[in-house]
């Protein structure tokens, strides 16, 4: 567990990893993760539990309403461990 | 710190009863072939058992009580507490507890009282009764625990409908002397209180003329007010935080290592969850067993229904060091360690 702070890349490749449908490259920062087709309530369990696992944290239900992309999923982590 | 010990109290038995309703959620068109297999495989729940209108916790607990004290061959007349816990009593006023007293052929001597609890039901349960009985004065009691929770969730609540099932149980405890002793860790966090809540009908927020109307709260969740409401990323939050440190300092108070507990028998909440603790307390599978496929989220009821159906031989068989651990609702959460020898495990009933 890293409580250090993260490169986005890093963030980003595990926050890939959580979608095993989506072809590789197809996330990026700017993607508006609401719009992934296997984006769900569920799928929110599974990414959380991956920050958990890598930051020592997670985003509550209100963190995810306030955020559009996937950088600004980044930045609350950000935030959070400063 | 809530941890403490009580000595001289042991189980003597548990029984658990199920609805023979089963639902599954295969077939739970609300959402998407795609959505329910990816249900299925993040929470491990397959099947639901689901009360009938007019079945309550208390027709549930009476069942298990019955079968329970007919085979420990308990006199009635023995029983001098009842302790129900319940969210889902028959009525507002008076306590559940009192009515199963009387159908259950209980005496006037016996004290019953209501717990509104939850998914840490269990193990708080656990703990009053046998503080009750701790003293000496007390000799034997009946600990009920059971919802219907289902009857207060929408089937268009795609958070909360494929999730929760119905059950009840009864769990005999017994004043012995040499008992070995019962070691609690018990918390609380009311700031979180709305993660899991039915937002109308007590006394804050009362039935109103629109309590009953199901509006759209986001996609997928249609709901009233006076049904359950879960944030269900904020109860994963919640016990990914609170269980595994709960736990940490339940064996070091306990002076115990994980490696000398038998079984540990988690609140059933769903299994991406619950697999992430026993890993982070680094068990081995074989010492957490599961119903989740078969009986999903049972509330308060989850452990007893586990032991029940999961691990009846064993008790019956054997001397058992277990860890049960509840979190939810409330929010509250708990954890006990103690130790079964031989207790009397009916057959998991269904009504």
């Amino acid at each position: 567990m890293s409580k250090t702070r993260p490169e986005f890349d890093f963030f980003l490749e595990n926050f890939a990893d959580q979608f095993s449908e989506a072809e590789a490259g197809s996330i990026q920062g700017n993607t508006r993760f609401r719009d992934l087709e296997e984006w769900s309530s569920m799928q929110a369990l599974v990414v959380n539990l991956s920050f958990d696992d890598l930051y020592g944290l997670t985003l509550t239900t209100d963190d995810y309403l306030s955020a559009q992309t996937v950088v600004d999923l980044y930045q609350l982590i950000i935030k959070k461990l400063a | 710190m809530a941890c403490f010990a009580i000595s001289k109290v042991r189980i003597a038995g548990l029984a658990a009863a199920v609805p023979r309703q089963v639902e599954s959620n295969l077939d739970y068109t609300w959402i998407s072939e795609k959505d329910r297999k990816l249900l299925i495989r993040t929470t491990g729940i397959e099947f639901r058992r689901k009360a009938p209108a007019g079945m309550t916790a208390a027709d549930l607990c009476q069942a298990a009580a019955e079968k329970l004290l007919q085979q420990l061959g308990w006199d009635h007349h023995e029983v001098d507490a009842l302790v129900m816990v319940t969210q889902t009593p028959d009525y507002q006023m008076p306590a559940t507890a009192m009515l199963l007293q009387d159908r259950l052929g209980l005496p006037k001597s016996c004290l019953s009282f209501d717990v509104n609890q939850g998914c840490a039901g269990y193990v708080y349960g656990l703990s009053i009764l046998a503080s009750l009985l701790q003293g000496g004065g007390l000799k034997k009691g009946l600990l009920l625990v059971g919802d219907t929770i289902t009857h207060t969730i929408s089937p268009r609540d795609k958070a909360s409908a494929p999730i929760f099932s119905d059950a009840g149980s009864a769990t005999a405890l017994e004043f012995k002397e040499e008992a070995s002793e019962m070691i609690f860790n018990l918390q609380s966090d009311g700031a979180g209180y709305q993660a899991i809540h039915i937002p109308e009908g007590g006394a804050r927020n009362p039935l109103g003329d629109e309590s009953l109307l199901e509006k759209e709260i986001q996609q997928g969740i249609f709901r009233a007010g006076n049904q359950m409401a879960m944030q269900g990323l904020d109860v994963f939050n919640f016990a990914l935080r609170e269980v595994v440190p709960n736990i940490r300092e339940l064996l070091d108070f306990a002076a115990r290592e994980t490696d000398s507990v038998d079984k540990f028998i988690f609140h059933q909440a769903n299994l991406l969850l619950n697999e992430s603790l026993r890993k982070k307390l680094e068990i081995e599978p074989e010492k957490v067993p599961y119903s989740l496929r078969e009986f999903g989220n049972t509330s308060c009821a989850t452990i007893p229904v586990t032991l029940a159906a999961c691990l009846r031989e064993e008790l019956e068989q054997k001397s058992l060091k277990m860890l049960f651990s509840g979190f939810g609702v409330g929010l509250s959460w708990g954890s006990v360690l103690l130790e079964t020898e031989r207790l009397v495990c009916p057959a998991l009933i269904e009504l």
